[in-house]
């Protein structure tokens, strides 16, 4: 057996485990709010490519667009953040106030502000998922080598280089766990935010079956949007190794030496 | 007398250490001639690192003045590049070697063939020829030095300062890079500045020992190595003139550690 299957072997062979255990524990299932497994699934197809076009690429296109959003800003704030300290004095603690507010309660503030429509969402979303990346990029930015930096200065490095080869490099640790971070949180929000007032997503479908007693349809789409996230991690797991190639050799390289 | 290089007068440097006042510096003045190779040694403590960035322009001096080509440093110069004892935080670990040694280059806006060029060069002179698509951390630590040092080599700096450049690698690397800064430094007829606590290297690579004080620092000697301009690590280092250099460098700076003992007039060139 190779190494690459031998690894798929272990990522994959406990949810394999406890879909078999649903399967059978759900089997002889006469509850009408727990259906049986394969019930959910002989639904799933059907639903999902009828509602393809109305509810899940909008869904992503949301989630996408709003994490994109929270990326953009977080970082475009965290770096001014990050190399001012006398800047960062001043905006922390209203920073901490502001990120101590659950981002689900500013919903009904942003629908009187925005209406119901995709801006409110993208900005719920925005709203909770940019805390992660702006204090991971403060963090990465404050922690730049000094030797690192003292080099920049001897060698003329300013402007837009220095910026791209010291602080956002010397920072992208931090900042890709933020980002990681910040993915859940973003998939969380959009599904709230279409489970207020909404007429279309897959926050709006599951809350739709649901009072619609489509009890297995619900389920369905809740095991839609597992697969969704997991997908989602699957391409950052991708952008995160080819991103950090370089910090993942060294830290090797560190332990090795230790 | 021709004009000097570099010109330090009069430094001092005191720095606020939450309401203590630390005086690093205490006066400080000695001049470098181009092509020079002068080596600067003293007791621990001394402040050799703050005398360094402030000749580097990274530090600004309390009082006095440095100048570079006649032009006082308030910042990094363009004619000058520096190698760090830390080798390994020095290069940046997302840059592949070769990129680590254009980067200063592309800063200039040089032509992209011209970069590789010199870029290549560069990495022949230190023995890496082989190494420039890998990152610095699958490199040995001698061997990241040898970046760090081709990186000021293809900058084509008029002063390079070193500070302790070989403190952190082992004996056998130590003398492979001593030679190997030795022979750049003839080849590219630059100005050498470099700092070491290890009194036999000082002797050995340079032209002229500047032996410093504890703090606060001033210069006590200003030693002339009159060693032949051909140096072998053996036969240089066995011969009687080095062992009297030696133990006069020894002797100055057994000196400068007693308390008190760096008074006005303690020293001076002999």
């Amino acid at each position: 057996m190779t190494a690459v299957a031998r690894r798929l072997v272990r990522v994959l062979a406990l949810p394999a485990a406890l879909f078999a255990l649903w399967w059978i524990a759900s089997a002889g299932s006469t509850s009408f709010y727990l259906p049986p497994l394969p019930r959910i699934l002989a639904v799933f197809g059907p639903t999902w490519s009828a509602r393809l076009t109305s509810d899940v690429l909008p869904s992503t296109a949301r989630l996408l667009l709003g994490y994109a959003g929270a990326v953009v800003l977080g970082v475009g704030l965290g770096v001014p953040l990050g190399a001012r300290p006398r800047l960062r004095a001043v905006v922390e603690p209203t920073l901490e106030l502001v990120r101590a507010i659950p981002p689900p309660a500013l919903v009904p503030v942003f629908m009187l502000l925005f209406g119901i429509g995709t801006p409110m969402k993208l900005l719920v979303i925005v709203s909770g998922a940019i805390w992660p990346v702006l204090l991971n990029t403060i963090d990465g930015v404050r922690a730049v080598d000094e030797v690192l930096a003292d080099t920049c200065r001897c060698y003329g490095i300013t402007g837009a280089r220095r910026l791209r080869v010291l602080v956002l490099r010397g920072a992208s640790p931090q900042i890709v766990t933020g980002m990681r971070q910040a993915l859940s949180i973003a998939i969380i929000l959009m599904v709230i935010s279409e489970m207020f007032a909404s007429s279309s997503g897959l926050g709006y479908a599951i809350v739709d079956f649901q009072r619609g007693f489509s009890i297995p349809e619900m389920w369905s789409g809740i095991l839609l949007l597992g697969v969704l996230g997991f997908a989602l991690s699957l391409v950052f797991r991708v952008f995160e190794a080819r991103a950090l190639g370089w910090y993942h050799g060294l830290r090797r390289t560190r332990r090795g030496d230790a | 007398m021709t004009r000097p290089l570099l010109d330090v007068r009069h430094l001092r440097k005191v720095y606020d250490d939450h309401g203590r006042i630390v005086e690093a510096i205490g006066d400080l003045s000695f001049s470098c001639a181009a092509g020079e190779l002068v080596a600067i040694v003293g007791p621990s403590g001394a402040g050799k690192t703050t005398l360094l960035k402030c000749v580097a322009g990274l530090l600004d001096p309390s009082a006095g003045e440095v100048a570079l080509d006649d032009v006082r440093v308030d910042g990094p110069p363009p004619a000058m590049a520096v190698v760090f004892q830390e080798y390994g935080r020095s290069l940046f670990p997302w840059l592949t070697v070769h990129d680590n040694v254009a980067l200063p280059l592309r800063q200039r806006k040089a032509a992209r063939d011209h970069v590789r060029g010199r870029v290549n060069a560069a990495l022949a002179e230190v023995g890496l020829a082989d190494a420039a698509g890998a990152y610095p951390w699958q490199l040995s630590g001698g061997m990241q030095q040898r970046v760090a040092i081709a990186r000021a080599i293809a900058y084509e700096p008029k002063l390079l300062l070193m500070d302790e450049p070989f403190a952190a690698v082992d004996a056998q690397t130590r003398a492979d890079l001593e030679d190997l800064t030795r022979s750049l430094w003839r080849r590219h007829a630059v100005t050498l500045l470099f700092v070491t606590h290890d009194i036999d290297e000082a002797v050995y690579m340079a032209q002229r020992v500047l032996i410093l004080s504890s703090s606060p620092t001033r210069v006590i000697e200003n030693l002339a190595i009159d060693l032949p301009a051909e140096r072998d690590q053996l036969a240089t280092r066995s011969s009687p003139r080095f062992a009297e250099l030696r133990a006069r460098v020894y002797a100055q700076i057994q000196r400068a550690r007693q308390p008190g003992a760096a008074g006005p007039g303690a020293g001076g060139p002999s």
